[in-house]
């Protein structure tokens, strides 16, 4: 069976000055998936969101959102989005209900609207404040009115900028369990956000750093990217010889050798599950004793800072060279 | 979609914005305070502390007291200035009267002429010397006025009192005709001349003016129209304005933009929203204009269509001008704008044929001048709104909504095929 894309976007470049901007943008998000979009403030996750929701024009590049281009969406294909804004943008002197019934009214609901709203209240466990004045309310509680009015009418395709953003880490696992609930019923999500662990909830994971993708990849193959592998942790029971040890890295299964302590290495291999026999039968080889292996998964706030560091290398590394030339 | 539910999504989206603008409007008592009660209560309180007869000029006399003209006293001479002046004193020291003049204890100080008799023999006027220490253009002009009249009513009293005097000597003269003249003609002549009604005989023809339709009773029953238009106009102004701009400093005109919401429905919602807003308001201006005394005597509904077209008119003003606004205050200041030009520009101060043809034509960019002309015509002429001025709001009205319908695509559809 063909893939369907929700959207698709390529060679995307829209630029703010000089250097600021997004630039040759490509993502492809297949219907059903959760995109994620990390990369520290002003790396472009929001301009990307902005260009793909219709809201920017690009200077060059070219997209298309549930077969249409942004600009030329009819009202049916409108009906079929919600977006995030990043800020609050509703009304202060309104409630949140009345703040939620105006955003159900947007997509023209009208019967059913009563019991999904109700329905939002209590998943987004806003209950207790929706007859407050959205000036009153806190932002943890703004964050929620916006996610449950982009949620209110079901969209197909939902664009979801930082939407945990000031949320607690319990309410926070709780979107992301509904966001994935939401996949499994073929909606389509591109989320931005800044808790880089929240990588793990996505299908795919797209980099940013500066205005440009540095890495598109499920979330495990951005951890293989980042650290050239999966990562076995090796405790010996006694410290080992260092060279000996040194010599593991000679193995063309090991793409990288790390000692944590006198008694722990860490490995950048292939597959660590194939690989920890073969640590285990070095080790006998030798005589040295080996209390245990691991897989070890580092968490994706070291793949992040990995992925960053190595761009910055190789930038350096192109700077220099342009320089020399 | 079927055709149907679309129709009824699009209806659901425009009212959307009647509930949030009217819920939005409740609940900023103070903005309504300053929008519409301030303007309002200063309105109010000109239009009860504004008297239509100014204060009489004080005014002190110099006369020389052995010279009297023609017999007349210091008394006809005040009867003859009328309730414009207001006599202090006499004095026959005419430096001690400039000084008090010079020194703003007096408005205006009346030299009457000394030597009159000899003046008048060698066939010169005796001419009265009028004073006055006036800067503002107006009251310098009724300085003049008041003088003209003033001596013009002392000539013909003067006159009166020469063929009084007349009449009397001539008594026992139409004897001495009859005597003379055989036919008697002459004598009856001179007994009808005798018998005639002096003041007849100086002042021969008189002047009444007859209103067609019923003046207002007072200046403020005369302002009343336009205070409602101007009050109703820079509500209906100011509130899609500020709408508008907030809107798009609230940013949730991004959510417009990515939503199935067409420029139209959210114009006519607005427009709704606040025609609702404005015809409440003029309903209290109304029934506030009532109970002063104002009585409406063309039809209702004429004037219930001049309000309701200047508040739409209105409404395209200021939604057109919020796209020029970056900010709240920079609507506000927009809408007081208007409310200036207004004031000078729309006939409601001073009429609009006292503004040359270049400038008059400032006063059809704002909806007032056509509304208040409007009124005027239903309120004191008992006539419908002139066609003219009607079919000007219509016209107004129109291009305005087709500006803001440009304004508000430029935010919300910026590149929307």
């Amino acid at each position: 069976m063909s893939t369907t894309y929700a959207v698709r976007a390529s060679g995307l470049t829209k630029r703010f000055g000089k250097d600021a901007g997004v630039f040759d943008i490509d993502l492809e998000v297949a219907t059903g998936q959760i995109v994620g979009l990390i990369g520290p403030s002003g790396s472009g996750k929001t301009t990307t969101v902005r260009l793909t929701t219709g809201l920017l024009t690009p200077d060059s590049g070219s997209v298309e959102v549930l077969g249409q281009d942004p600009h030329r969406f009819t009202s049916q294909t409108r009906a079929r989005i919600g977006y995030m804004a990043q800020e609050s943008v509703f009304f202060p002197e309104l409630t949140l209900r009345e703040n939620l019934n105006f955003a159900a009214s947007l997509y023209g609901m009208s019967y059913r609207r009563r019991q999904q709203i109700e329905e939002m209240i209590e998943f987004l466990d806003l209950g207790d404040v929706m007859d407050r004045l959205l000036r009153k309310a806190s932002g943890g509680e703004k964050r929620r009115l916006s996610l449950a009015a982009t949620l209110i009418h079901d969209p197909d395709l939902m664009f979801l900028d930082e939407p945990t953003a000031g949320i607690d880490p319990i309410l926070r696992r709780r979107f992301w369990d509904h966001f994935e609930h939401l996949s499994d019923s073929n909606s389509t999500m591109i989320v931005t956000t800044q808790y880089v662990g929240e990588a793990a909830y996505c299908d795919f994971v797209g980099v940013l750093a500066s205005g440009r993708i540095v890495a598109f990849e499920t979330p495990e193959g951005l951890r293989r990217r980042a650290f050239g592998g999966e990562q076995l942790d090796v405790v010996f029971a006694t410290p080992p010889d260092h060279e000996d040890v040194t010599s593991l890295s000679g193995a063309s299964e090991v793409h990288k050798l790390r000692w944590l302590d006198d008694h722990t290495i860490r490995l950048s291999v292939d597959d660590a599950g194939s690989y920890a026999p073969t640590v285990v039968e070095w080790a006998r080889q030798r005589d040295v004793q080996i209390e245990k292996t691991e897989p070890y998964l580092p968490p994706y706030d070291d793949v992040f800072v990995e992925l960053v560091a190595t761009l910055d290398e190789v930038t350096e590394r192109e700077s220099m060279v342009g320089n020399a030339g | 979609m079927p055709v149907e539910e679309r129709y009824t999504a699009s209806l659901i989206r425009s009212l959307a914005f009647l509930r949030k603008e009217l819920v939005t409007v409740w609940r900023q008592p103070r903005l309504m305070a300053t929008l519409v009660l301030g303007p309002f209560l200063i309105l109010l309180l000109f239009g009860l502390g504004y008297r239509a007869t100014p204060e009489p000029f004080r005014t002190l006399i110099v006369v020389d007291e052995q010279d009297v003209p023609l017999g007349s006293d210091i008394t006809d001479l005040g009867e003859s200035f009328g309730a414009g002046i207001e006599i202090v004193g006499q004095t026959d020291d005419a430096d001690a009267a400039r000084r008090r003049l010079a020194n703003r204890e007096v408005d205006l100080v009346v030299i009457v002429p000394s030597g009159v008799v000899q003046t008048l023999s060698g066939g010169e006027h005796a001419t009265f010397n009028v004073l006055h220490s006036e800067i503002d253009p107006v009251l310098t002009g009724s300085v003049h006025l008041l003088a003209r009249l003033g001596v013009d009513d002392f000539n013909r009293r003067v006159l009166i009192g020469v063929v009084e005097e007349a009449q009397s000597e001539s008594e026992g003269a139409e004897e001495v005709l009859a005597e003379l003249d055989d036919t008697g003609t002459e004598s009856e002549a001179l007994a009808r001349a005798r018998e005639a009604n002096p003041e007849i005989l100086v002042s021969p023809f008189a002047v009444e003016t007859s209103p067609l339709v019923e003046p207002p009773s007072t200046q403020a029953v005369f302002y009343a129209p336009g205070v409602l238009i101007l009050l109703v106009q820079h509500l209906a102004l100011t509130f899609a304005a500020l709408s508008l701009v907030r809107e798009r400093e609230l940013g949730i005109t991004e959510i417009y933009r990515t939503s199935p919401l067409t420029v139209r429905e959210i114009l006519i919602g607005k427009y709704l929203s606040f025609l609702v807003l404005g015809l409440l308001l003029a309903a209290a201006l109304t029934a506030t204009m009532l109970l002063l005394g104002v009585e409406i005597q063309g039809p209702v509904w004429s004037f219930t269509v001049v309000v309701a077209l200047v508040i739409l008119a209105s409404l395209g003003l200021g939604f057109a001008l919020s796209g020029l606004a970056r900010s709240d205050s920079q609507a506000v200041q927009y809408a007081m704008v208007v409310l200036l030009v207004s004031i000078f520009f729309t006939g409601f101060v001073l009429p609009l044929d006292q503004l040359t043809a270049p400038v008059r034509y400032v006063s059809y960019l704002v909806p007032g001048t056509y509304g208040i002309g409007g009124l005027q015509d239903v309120v004191f002429r008992g006539q419908m709104a002139e066609p003219a001025l009607v079919g000007g709001l219509v016209l107004y009205a129109a291009v305005m909504a087709a500006l803001a319908w440009l304004s508000l695509r430029r935010d919300v559809e910026p590149v929307r095929a």
